[in-house]
């Protein structure tokens, strides 16, 4: 609950070890997720993420207390800084696309859709994939993802029902085929 | 095989697939932030009165080192009495008449009597 997850906040900033154990445990592996899947292709996205989401947290440390009372959806918000990290490195990353190539080509570790999906959505065009690693993998709501992104929550679910669309088309099966 | 049909649960269950093997303790650094901040709250908190109470007990201690040096209430003021005015203002009187402008033009000069003549005494309104 984001009412829940204020005071976790507020605690954690005011030094409150347990609340900001409870903190990283509710939020820290979908923010590393999503980050992951952003810096997909990256060689060291994984590394990455998990520096980039510890830099989130710090970050909140160092807010002055009024700017903590202020976060009102401590996940959108969380998301949000995460989110902007991953789009930072993977500016950062595109300048050295050259030099990363042969790294892209490794195994992208654990993070593996079964049948099929994952390399679907990594296809998907960047606006789109944009919405459904916010929605499915930080976990967010459409009015969330707005708050993140500053789009109009009627573009990212017109956004998210084209993805969708062309994930089930890619998935039909081939007519002919056999199941 | 995941079918257009169960996509949406499927993508879910992705979300939920890829968070919980990225799930990992929160790291020692970011605890370690976490105490500091703890730390410098509990500074701030009690800085502000330490420092009030030490200027307190300061002012407390001139006081009574140095109680002569007090200033004294507005009740302990006594009124001066009409006797004592008159005297003070007798004293200025002779104070003016004292003063001497050497290098005044006599056109210029007007005698201490005269000025003292048009403002007479109060005692005397």
């Amino acid at each position: 609950m984001p009412a829940d997850d204020a005071s976790l906040l507020r605690a954690m900033h005011a030094g409150d070890a347990a609340a900001a154990d409870a903190l990283w445990s509710a939020h820290a592996p979908r923010l590393t997720a999503l980050v992951h899947a952003m810096m997909r292709g990256a060689g060291a996205a994984s590394r990455f993420a998990d520096d980039a989401v510890q830099t989130v947290f710090l970050r909140v440390l160092s807010l002055d207390p009024d700017a903590v009372d202020a976060i009102r959806d401590v996940r959108a918000y969380l998301t949000q800084a995460a989110r902007a990290a991953a789009l930072n490195a993977r500016r950062a990353e595109s300048r050295e696309s050259a030099r990363r190539e042969e790294l892209s080509a490794r195994p992208s570790g654990a993070f593996t859709l079964p049948e099929g999906l994952d390399d679907l959505v990594a296809n998907l065009p960047e606006p789109q994939r944009e919405v459904v690693l916010l929605k499915h993998v930080a976990g967010l709501t459409f009015d969330q993802i707005s708050l993140v992104t500053g789009e109009p929550r009627a573009t990212l679910a017109s956004r998210h029902a084209a993805a969708l669309k062309s994930l089930r088309t890619a998935l039909q099966p081939a007519p002919g085929a056999t199941a | 095989m995941t079918t257009p049909d169960d996509l949406t649960p499927a993508l879910d269950r992705w979300g939920d697939h890829l968070a919980s093997a990225a799930a990992r303790p929160m790291p020692s650094e970011l605890a370690a932030a976490v105490s500091r901040a703890g730390r410098a709250r509990n500074h701030r908190r009690w800085a502000a009165p330490a420092w009030a109470a030490a200027a307190i007990i300061a002012l407390a201690t001139v006081a009574v080192t140095f109680p002569n040096q007090a200033p004294r209430p507005a009740s302990a003021l006594q009124p001066l009495s009409l006797a004592a005015l008159t005297r003070q203002a007798s004293d200025a009187q002779g104070d003016i008449n004292a003063v001497e402008f050497p290098d005044a033009p006599d056109s210029a000069r007007v005698r201490p009597e005269e000025v003292i003549s048009r403002f007479p005494p109060l005692a005397s309104r």
